[in-house]
């Protein structure tokens, strides 16, 4: 049988894209309809956060001894992760040309967005440069130890330290202007569990496939 | 003059939208896309479940 929170991920999704396209929206300047953006792309971003977190979880665990599943947890983690930022950054851009006029902006956040997938994307060549497993776990394990803290400062402290044109920034904590109105909420807080939901649920099948490979090396 | 050209024509309300049943068809056809996906993916996590359950 398939788990709860797995068919949850899919009744919380559907949920997500049928009533981001129909429930009604404050009427904002410039947004205007793209506010329903709010519903398709934040929760890329906050699935993503969310897997780098289990991947860094994952990674102290490699540091304790816990070995090869630890570290194939850990690795799957951040590959889901990735792709969500990376949707997460393409959505983002595409949302930017019709809101700002281009694709990207020298902004703080979008750069240190940027930054921060390019540290993963290290981490997969640095992986993929080792042969020696046991090496390869640890010496991944501690690499993602550093990056995800940098990550976190990169796209949550740094952009409000300053001036940003993203929403949520320029020392103004959280997306007050757009979370407080309850129709957003509505739709938002759903759509952000369910895509968390579905992203866990990805990393688990790649983990899986991965167990099974270590299985049937052994 | 461009943007304010822009900003005319993207001034589709809720309202317009729900006008025309046909937007409806669109929101459906997304739907059945993701169900279609989430489908598969619930197949691939039975067989993968088999799988397991052999090793």
């Amino acid at each position: 049988m398939i788990s709860f929170w797995k068919v949850l991920s899919i009744v919380l999704i559907l949920y997500a894209l049928i009533g981001g396209l129909l429930m009604p929206v404050p009427d904002l300047p410039i947004l205007e309809q793209s506010i329903r953006n709010l519903y398709y792309h934040v929760p890329m971003w906050f699935s993503m956060i969310l897997l780098l977190m289990a991947s860094a979880w994952q990674a102290i665990r490699v540091l304790n001894g816990k070995g090869r599943l630890a570290d194939a947890a850990s690795s799957t983690f951040a590959t889901v992760g990735m792709l969500y930022g990376m949707i997460g950054i393409v959505t983002g851009m595409l949302w930017a040309k019709n809101t700002w006029g281009v694709y990207w902006v020298s902004d703080p956040k979008l750069n240190s967005a940027a930054i921060g997938m390019l540290m993963y994307a290290a981490y997969f060549v640095f992986r993929g440069s080792m042969d020696e497993e046991e090496k390869r776990a640890r010496f991944s394990a501690v690499y993602n130890l550093f990056s995800f803290p940098v990550f976190v400062v990169l796209i949550f402290v740094i952009p409000r330290l300053t001036d940003s044109l993203h929403p949520g920034n320029g020392g103004n904590p959280g997306f007050n202007q757009y979370d407080l109105d309850s129709r957003l909420r509505m739709v938002f807080y759903p759509a952000v569990i369910g895509w968390v939901l579905f992203g866990f649920w990805l990393a688990d099948i790649g983990l899986r496939m991965k167990k099974l490979e270590i299985k049937n090396e052994e | 003059m461009k943007h304010l050209f822009l900003q005319k024509v993207s001034t589709a309300t809720q309202a317009d939208l729900a006008s025309n049943g046909k937007f409806f068809v669109v929101v459906g056809v997304i739907a059945l896309v993701f169900l279609g996906i989430s489908g598969f993916l619930i197949y691939i996590d039975k067989r993968l479940k088999k799988l397991e359950d052999k090793a």
